[in-house]
């Protein structure tokens, strides 16, 4: 690749000799970075460039979050909004901190951190690998979970992963060969390269897969969305960390190859046919457990001072953020490469996998080397921190690039955007309601976004590490869709963590506000279901969206954002941790195809007693079901809906009191009893309506459980619903399906009291799913098995 | 310059092979309809200097699992195919197989490869039925190999 030259040209031109040579800045940038050069009176070097290039993207600067956007709303009020990011997230995070008294570290480490129990703290992160999973299915999965394991053994100290998740979103997985773009890799050889990278890192590297969703819209064909996400614990005490001017910078790990150069920067860019192939990375789980295991030891005995992943820039991002106090200096031909023959810059931002970069106090390093390469793994010191505020890059005993971090870190120009937001034109669909209610709950389940996962959930382990407590499936034959997953990290007491997803871009489609809303909730609710309660959870974001350039998407983002803040706000669930990831769009022909706005809460909820599990399957024939929650004509975005070939208006809302009131007796509920024996709890079963309505959760909850149910939909909670379909399949947020112990019901009413609450019917014996209408009359009456096979056929590749 | 080809032990269920052809039938519906059977072949590429009986070793001792699996050196380890399809990755892109391949060598020998001495890793589909080389080429392209990591070679058997 040639130097590219930049002093004394025009910005306008450096932006396309730039996306040529893959830097991806934009004319602002270019123009800060020629000011910084003309005053230092020379050309930057190729290395100096990439580096800048790299911890400018928006990978590593999340500079569209962080910019300033010129926001209108649907009113034509104007608004600036200074950051969005310090401005929704960051400040419900603010807002409730001091009620809460539980968050530990949030929004600077790798992943956040909370309080756990009397000697660990608990910590998340997760983790987009989008662009990688695109042009390499199996390597963008693989090295997508190999990173979020990575950031979160970087969390403080070092946190021991003890759970993975994983949320795809995939093309349809029928979609013709005939009307597959050009470049593009069919959806469903994505769907299962993406399970098999997966797979073979969370399994071989032994941490548990035990949380996930797979949606599927036809959007998503050139730009698969892969979600991947890791929980770990951390001993108290290590939650912060430090470089110190003289500390060794240690690589550990893998070598350094041509593989992955221009991740970061490729961020901010679009996809279109030429992308290049060394962008990919391909990972090697074995590679990082043997220094996984290794790097926990060196932990416990104090080895480092600071340590962080080296992931999307490689060095140049882990050696520039670990020295942005102090200053670093790196000699790059220390750095163990695959082969020779790698130019300098090649060698600092290579994202070649399974490497971290320590700080290492100097007498500690022999002692470090040695512990590593017992276990065969290679540590080498490739430079030390200092105190000049200079990153300083040599190779060959020359000077390769050299870089004020002030200007590295802070120099680049804000982001200056517009946004705007106008409903969209979209009106409630007109048709009578349909007679064969069964014909279309059995569609629904068989709807690939509703479908059973299992033949993907069984391909990954759930049960390495021993902890976990509530698993992916449940119920009589293992196979019903557990609510969330719970673990039980440590075996001397019953505190346990449990985690779910909430997701919903089709609500995005009418209201973005009303899509983060609704997938807070039900992370949330998914929770509560397991017997969680909500007195400890956290929350994390992931906003996958189109181009920010595009003022309606960006509008989209502020509204979904303007949400997040209101909601967390109101069940005080703070974020800890978030990821974002823009340019998802996809030009083939001069036609470009956006994603649809996508944005994934994940819930991370402490639980004093794991034994307060409950899972969602029917335990026991003639106890009483109740549902808990309101249920409205609220079938804008449903599957319902969809079938029907609509969009709708009517998007679900929330209110997060009544919400929080409902969840704070139904987790009450759950704890009664515990540790007795569970026949003899108040809530036996419990699940939450969220796709395709009560009327999936209800058939879900009885074949889960081997067991049928009658209602009687005239004693449901509702407002302003007077159709069966529309009461059965209305996707109205903060509802809970609940079997009572039919002895315990008064207890149950009690704690319940003062929420939108009924009696609903009754779980039977094997056979049957029957629903009596609003007018009495018998309007569904379908064989639980035969429901169970529609729901099992759609994904079972 | 040896290969090392390690396939299923006839009787053996050859999964992986089956698993194949399940795919190619199932996702891709056009043009498969003839396929018979497919095999799957490990393909170890030794750039090393190496003796016969070294080779014949790291076949039998190394990477053949001796319950499930037969090797061959330098020669193919199941003929009668009507056409294979070889899939090897780009030049740099890292080959794990490879990696761990060259350490289990080092290992069985008890000495170090040079630097210069290479190993590679490949994987073969054996196809029976009547198939056309074009319609071969479109399965290869479809669901085998990625163009962005791999490429693949192509070539008739003795039956075809």
């Amino acid at each position: 690749m040639p130097e590219l030259r930049v002093l004394d040209r025009k910005p306008a031109d450096l932006v396309r000799l730039g996306k040529e040579a893959q830097l991806h800045l934009n004319e602002g940038e270019f123009a800060a970075i020629q000011k910084y050069f003309e005053r230092l009176g020379r050309e930057p070097t190729q290395l100096e460039l990439e580096t800048i290039a790299q911890t400018w993207s928006e990978h590593c600067k999340h500079k569209v979050f962080n910019g300033v956007i010129e926001y209108v709303d649907e009113r034509g009020h104007k608004e600036i909004i200074d950051n969005l990011f310090k401005r929704t997230i960051r400040k419900a995070t603010e807002r409730v901190a001091g009620e809460v008294g539980w968050l530990v570290s949030v929004f600077k480490d790798n992943a956040g951190i909370i309080a756990f129990n009397s000697s660990h703290h608990a910590c998340m992160k997760v983790e987009t690998h989008n662009h990688p999973s695109a042009l390499d299915p199996y390597g963008g999965a693989n090295t997508g979970l190999g990173g979020v394991i990575r950031d979160v053994l970087g969390c403080g100290l070092g946190a021991k992963p003890v759970a993975n998740t994983d949320v795809f979103c995939f093309g349809l997985p029928d979609l013709a060969y005939k009307d597959l773009p050009s470049g593009v890799l069919h959806p469903k050889r994505i769907a299962k390269g993406v399970r098999e990278g997966v797979r073979d890192y969370g399994n071989r590297i032994g941490i548990p897969t035990v949380n996930g969703a797979i949606l599927f819209d036809a959007r998503y064909t050139c730009n698969p969305l892969v979600y991947c996400g890791t929980v770990g614990v951390l001993p108290k005490g290590m939650e912060s960390k430090q470089a110190r001017p003289g500390d060794k910078i240690v690589a550990i790990g893998g070598r350094t190859g041509r593989d992955g150069i221009h991740g970061a920067t490729f961020s901010s860019a679009e996809l279109d046919e030429s992308v290049s192939t060394s962008v990919v990375q391909i990972g090697n789980a074995i590679e990082e457990k043997k220094f996984l295991d290794v790097l926990l030891k060196a932990r416990d005995l104090r080895l480092y001072s600071s340590l962080t992943d080296c992931g999307a820039g490689g060095f140049s991002s882990a050696v520039g953020e670990m020295g942005a106090d102090c200053g670093a200096r790196v000699d790059l031909e220390k750095a163990p490469l695959k082969y020779a023959g790698m130019q300098s810059w090649e060698i600092w931002v290579s994202e070649s996998q399974e490497r971290m970069v320590l700080a290492v106090p100097p007498g500690n390093v022999e002692r470090l080397v040695k512990l590593f390469a017992d276990e065969d793994v290679e540590a080498s010191v490739i430079g030390e921190f200092t105190d000049d505020r200079l990153l300083s890059v040599h190779h060959g005993g020359q000077l390769a690039g050299q870089l004020d971090m002030a200007f590295l870190h802070r120099g680049n120009p804000r982001l200056e955007q517009k946004a705007s937001w106008k409903p969209k034109p979209f009106e409630e669909p007109v048709f009578s309601e349909p007679k064969n209610l069964g014909s279309l709950l059995k569609r629904l389940l068989a709807a690939p976004n509703i479908a059973s996962k299992e033949t993907t959930i069984r391909q990954y382990d759930h049960e390495v590490q021993g902890g976990s407590v509530l698993k992916p499936l449940v119920g009589a034959d293992l196979d019903g869709p557990g609510d969330a997953a719970i673990m039980r990290p440590f075996f001397d007491g019953w505190a346990g963590l449990a985690v779910s997803n909430g997701i919903n871009p089709l609500y995005g489609d009418i209201d973005p506000y009303w899509m983060a809303a609704s997938a807070i909730d039900e992370a949330l609710r998914n929770l509560v279901a397991v017997g969680c309660s909500l007195e400890r959870v956290a929350l994390l974001d992931n906003f996958c969206w189109g181009n920010p350039k595009d003022e309606a998407k960006l509008g989209e983002l502020v509204r979904a954002a303007k949400a997040c803040h209101d909601v967390a706000v109101a069940f005080k669930t703070p974020f800890i941790s978030g990821k974002d990831s823009f340019h998802n769009e996809y030009t083939v022909g001069g036609k470009t195809v956006s994603i649809p706005s996508t944005l994934l809460i994940s819930a991370l909820g402490v639980m004093g007693d794991v034994r307060q599990r409950v899972s969602m399957d029917f335990k026991q024939k003639g106890n009483p079901l109740y549902v808990v929650g309101k249920t409205f004509q609220e079938l804008g975005g449903s599957h319902y809906y969809r079938l029907q070939g609509a969009v709708g208006r009517s998007v679900p809302r929330l209110v997060v009191a009544r919400a929080r009131k409902q969840y704070a007796g139904l987790a009450k509920a759950a704890a009664i009893g515990v540790g007795k024996k569970n026949r003899d709890r108040v809530v036996r079963a419990m699940h939450d309506c969220s796709e395709g309505g009560l009327g999936v959760a209800l058939a879900e909850m009885a074949f889960a459980g081997g067991l049928g149910c009658e209602i009687d939909l005239r004693k449901l909670p509702r407002e302003g619903v007077e159709r069966n379909d529309y009461a059965l399949f209305s996707e109205s947020n903060a509802r809970h399906l609940v079997e009572v112990n039919k002895s315990k019901r008064t207890a149950f009413e009690r704690l319940l009291r003062g929420t939108d609450f009924a009696c609903i019917g009754r779980v039977t014996g094997p056979g049957r799913l029957v629903v009596k209408g609003l007018q009495g009359e018998t309007v569904l009456d379908e064989d639980g098995k035969a429901l169970k096979k529609a729901w099992k056929g759609t994904l079972n590749w | 310059m040896h290969f090392v080809e390690v396939g299923c032990k006839p009787g053996v269920r050859d999964v992986l092979g089956q698993a194949v052809k399940a795919r190619l039938e199932e996702d891709l519906s056009a043009g498969v309809k003839g396929l018979r059977r497919v095999a799957f072949i490990d393909v170890y590429r030794l750039e090393c200097l190496l003796s016969p009986q070294e080779a014949e070793r790291i076949g039998a001792e190394l990477l053949r699992d001796p319950i499930t699996q037969v090797f061959a050196v330098d020669q193919p380890v199941e003929g009668g195919f009507d056409w294979s399809v070889t899939v090897s990755l780009h030049q740099n892109v890292t080959d794990n197989v490879g990696i761990a391949a060259r350490e289990g060598i080092e290992d069985l020998l008890g000495r170090k490869l040079d630097e210069g001495e290479r190993l590679h890793y490949d994987r073969k589909y054996l196809f029976w039925g009547d198939l056309t080389e074009a319609q071969v080429r479109d399965l290869a392209g479809k669901a085998l190999a990625n163009d962005f990591l791999e490429h693949c070679r192509v070539e008739r058997g003795s039956h075809a």
